[in-house]
């Protein structure tokens, strides 16, 4: 998997910002209700590992990543 | 463990489980997997059975852990329906019942843990199939008791609500979750219950439920006060489910006892609510019956199932949704520690808590302020924070 695309469900998602914790160049939160936004759709391949790994913590998995 | 296993076996298909099959094929391991589910359906998740109601016509996809096709990829040699009964460590074999037994050269204990049933007529939550027996229930029920204001409780009591039924929650305890997040939450909570109209007795135990046969359902409170309510719902805690391992060797006083790399034995271990591991970001045992623990420990027991040898020190979290205050909690909170507020008031719709222990806080707690707390969670268990 070199290039991956993301998708993020924001009404799955419970704020839990773990996400943020694994791969903050990828995923943020809004302020008022920490739900996930998404900052960048196609990251570069050296983010993928810590993608892969926002996608699983999610408890909410609200995380979707493909191959692109 | 000093080669990679050949053979792993994984007991218990559920969230935990499935971290440990897809943390080891991510590694790069291919070797066999078999993964042996005591319910007829694997790979679901829990915490929506607390929060939302369903019946016979759920849409599965919407619980599912993962899509087919993922699924299919793992390459497993599923075993569900089949309730693992023994465990033999000299042979290393696995027991399932009719006589099979399933070898391994590394095990992963993965069996969650069971509802305490308090009998009578009381229903408890654990699987899709208590939830759809409770939902079918709340749907046609008047009154309904809750046995139990843990975040299981709350939340239930929140979704019984919700439907209309009158609604009653019951504990012996001085508030809601008041041992796992201590009395100023607690009467938060109490305020909220109250407010959506649910109506709590606090310092009451149960003496027993009623509605066996030919009986009206209900609680038997002890002093003998009778509650009657058309629907019982049992949410006390639960214990691990390790019976199943007794006389095999590993230590089970409160779920399997393992180390800080989750390891019980040689080449077994345990993940998810039924471990009881030494974590040494807390330098402490704990046992941790949160969905995202489970995900979090499956791919930790993979990576030192591959040899990697890192010990498991996650800061826990879990979070509970109750009418539209969403509570997130990153570390361990608890009655036992002093409670200090971090941001925003205590008395208002937005704050987080910390929780201190021995100087240090050991957890933060949002209360509808989400972004803030996981801000906050870089203060957990720093020494000079």
């Amino acid at each position: 998997m070199s290039k991956i695309r993301i998708r993020v469900d924001q009404v799955k998602c419970i704020g839990a910002g773990q996400c943020v914790l694994a791969s903050p160049e990828v995923f943020d939160q809004r302020e008022e209700d920490g739900i996930v936004v998404l900052l960048q759709e196609q990251p570069d391949a050296s983010l993928i590992p810590s993608v892969k790994k926002a996608a699983k913590l999610c408890p909410a998995m609200a995380i979707l990543v493909e191959e692109a | 463990m000093s080669a990679a296993p050949r053979r792993v076996a994984i007991v218990g298909a559920s969230a935990a489980g499935l971290a440990v099959a897809e943390g080891l094929r991510d590694e790069g391991y291919d070797g066999s997997v078999t993964m042996i589910g005591e319910e007829a359906r694997a790979f679901y998740d829990r915490p929506p059975l607390s929060k939302e109601f369903f019946d016979e016509d759920y849409d599965e996809a919407r619980i599912s852990l993962r899509r087919g096709a993922s699924i299919e990829g793992l390459d497993l040699d599923m075993r569900l329906g089949a309730r693992a009964c023994g465990l033999d460590l000299v042979n290393r074999t696995v027991a399932l019942p009719g006589g099979e037994t399933v070898p391994w050269d590394a095990l992963v204990v993965a069996t969650g843990v069971a509802p305490i049933s308090l009998g009578g007529g009381g229903l408890t939550l654990r699987t899709i199939e208590d939830a759809i027996r409770i939902g079918s229930r709340l749907r046609r029920a008047r009154r309904v008791i809750v046995v139990g204001a843990g975040v299981l409780g709350c939340e239930l009591a929140a979704l019984a609500v919700s439907n209309g039924c009158e609604t009653v929650v019951v504990d012996p305890a001085t508030g809601p979750m008041i041992d796992k997040l201590g009395r100023l939450v607690a009467a938060r909570l109490a305020r909220l219950h109250r407010a959506n109209g649910v109506e709590l007795m606090f310092g009451r135990a149960v003496a027993r439920i009623m509605g066996g046969e030919g009986e009206p359902g209900g609680v038997e409170l002890s002093g003998g006060r009778i509650l009657e309510a058309d629907l019982v719902l049992v949410a006390v805690g639960a214990r691990p489910a390790c019976a199943w391992l007794a006389g095999g060797g590993l230590d089970l006083t409160n779920g399997v006892g393992c180390d800080e790399y989750c390891e019980a034995a040689p080449g077994v271990y345990a993940a998810g609510d039924v471990c009881n591991w030494f974590n040494p970001a807390f330098g402490r045992r704990m046992r941790i019956e949160h969905r995202m623990n489970a995900t979090e420990q499956g791919m930790a027991v993979a990576a030192n199932l591959m040899g990697r040898r890192e010990p498991f020190a996650p800061i826990p979290f879990f979070w509970s949704d109750q009418y539209d205050v969403r509570i997130h909690v990153h570390g361990l909170a608890g009655a036992d520690a002093e409670t200090e507020v971090l941001a925003g008031d205590a008395s208002a719709d937005r704050f987080v808590l910390g929780y201190r222990r021995e100087g240090r806080i050991e957890a933060v707690l949002g209360w509808n302020m989400p972004s803030e707390a996981r801000r906050m969670r870089a203060l957990v268990c720093r020494p000079d924070a």
